[in-house]
């Protein structure tokens, strides 16, 4: 199996490409973001592929984009409506004393191997996607035991520009390997910006970004797991 | 005169609107951008004022949010197609290892009498440009012929309006004629002084919007000009 499934519902597709075609026309910058899953066996074939729309930015997202975009500071002091804050993964609220940003840009999603904090990371939970959440509902560490999964280091981000669509895309992967003796079931996968700052000098890890997926994708063991998210913008003619 | 008409052509508006309600329901940040000019004689009263949409983030605003969302750095040299750069307002396109962003102090507040970033206004009427990254005759601050006296841009006004679900900043700044004559108004821009070195020690001023407006505005001797910017952004229910 070579090819990859796009899975999403046609008529939420129809609804995105008229927002993006909209966005072009009239030259506001509109954010596209696909989310492929792809599973190999320890023979190194593809057992399951399929590409998405991943469809939550959270508060966190909202949040920074807006604060940066309006060069806003100092507004609210709670993780809700009203408020610009971000919610670090350990469900701390950062109030952001200044606007918020990213310190070191080519590292905001990086992650080393091991580090299952930040980066691409992924989880068994299958709770609804809700705009608030801060982490995963059950995030799958980094290990060999039962239940874990190798996490190797992210990629650095692949951009390319498509002359004729005027889209610039951003491709960021991560590989999981399961060597954990067992299949490890995997339902939601999350994008964990890993250098964001808000209300001090110290980084935080924010999750931005979380998808349940529409199945249950199990990896078996031995096998491996790659996810890639695809970020674009079209440009204006 | 009390109310301010709101001249967006209606075709165009219904289309913003499209947009944006599907950026709400898709969950994908859109930022909205108004501009709202008032001109007030040497007597206080209001002689012009008009609301529109603001309609030309340009590609520096696009070079700056996708290497926000995407955490990426600056690619290319060059300040065209498939680069993401930054080009300043004295011409200069930066590339190299850094990212364009601001924290501190936002980068759209000015101080008195600083005509080279915040809200600046201009004579000329030049068409809009994607590439454009300066005003094409920038009125200079002073009380000399055909300049104006250039007010503290000061923090914005943020709002949250609830039943909508939508954030709004007003950036505002006002000008003071006091040149002696007439002073023409043709375009209006939006100048940034960003850090965008990659150990943020350096910080130049880059234009994201400019705004052509659809007839010129004079403000009278003695008169006054505000400019109001509007950034928002609608979240998700």
């Amino acid at each position: 199996m070579n090819k990859i499934t796009y899975i999403e519902d046609p008529e939420l597709e129809a609804k995105y490409k008229t927002m993006e075609r909209l966005g072009s026309e009239l030259g506001v910058p509109v954010p596209q973001t696909y989310l492929e899953v792809k599973v190999l066996d320890n023979q190194g074939r593809t057992i399951h592929a399929h590409r998405q729309r991943s469809h939550s930015w959270n508060r966190n997202a909202y949040n920074w984009f807006y604060s940066q975009f309006g060069q806003l500071q100092n507004v609210g002091s709670t993780f809700g409506p009203g408020a610009i804050t971000i919610k670090d993964t350990g469900g701390s609220i950062r109030v952001a004393n200044v606007c918020i940003f990213i310190n070191t840009p080519w590292l905001g999603y990086k992650a080393n191997a091991g580090q299952y904090d930040r980066g691409i990371i992924v989880g068994s939970g299958n709770e609804a996607e809700a705009f608030d959440c801060y982490s995963l509902q059950s995030v799958i560490s980094h290990g060999t035991g039962a239940g874990q999964l190798d996490h190797a280091a992210s990629d650095l981000p692949l951009r390319s520009w498509n002359d004729s669509s005027r889209i610039f895309s951003a491709t960021l992967a991560r590989f999981f390997n399961n060597n954990s003796g067992g299949d490890v079931d995997v339902n939601e996968v999350g994008l964990v910006a890993g250098a964001i700052r808000a209300d001090s000098a110290s980084d935080r890890c924010a999750l931005v970004s979380r998808d349940v997926l529409a199945s249950t994708v199990t990896v078996p063991d031995t096998g491996q797991l790659k996810v890639t998210y695809t970020i674009e913008i079209a440009y204006p003619e | 005169m009390m109310n301010i008409p709101y001249v967006e052509d209606s075709k165009r508006e219904e289309k913003y609107r499209e947009m944006e309600r599907l950026g709400q329901e898709l969950k994908v940040p859109v930022p909205g951008a108004f501009l709202q000019i008032e001109v007030f004689d040497g007597q206080a009263n209001r002689i012009h004022a008009h609301r529109q949409r603001s309609h030309s983030w340009n590609r520096n605003a696009y070079n700056w949010f996708f290497t926000m969302a995407t955490t990426t750095k600056v690619l290319g040299s060059s300040f065209s197609d498939g680069n993401l750069t930054a080009r300043t307002t004295n011409g200069e396109v930066r590339s190299g290892d850094f990212n364009m962003f601001s924290y501190d102090v936002p980068a759209y507040l000015a101080s008195a009498g600083i005509s080279n970033y915040g809200i600046v206004v201009g004579s000329g009427s030049e068409v809009e440009d994607f590439n454009g990254y300066k005003l094409s005759s920038l009125i200079a601050n002073g009380t000399g012929a055909g300049q104006l006296t250039y007010q503290i841009g000061g923090s914005p006004s943020v709002t949250w309006d609830a039943p909508s679900l939508t954030f709004s900043a007003n950036w505002v700044r006002y000008f003071n004629n006091n040149s002696g004559g007439d002073i023409s108004i043709n375009e209006v821009g939006l100048v940034g002084h960003f850090h965008i070195a990659f150990a943020y020690t350096s910080t130049l001023y880059v234009l994201v919007s400019r705004d052509v407006l659809a007839s010129t505005l004079n403000v009278p001797d003695t008169g006054q000009l505000k400019v109001t910017y509007t950034i928002n952004m609608t979240y998700p229910e």
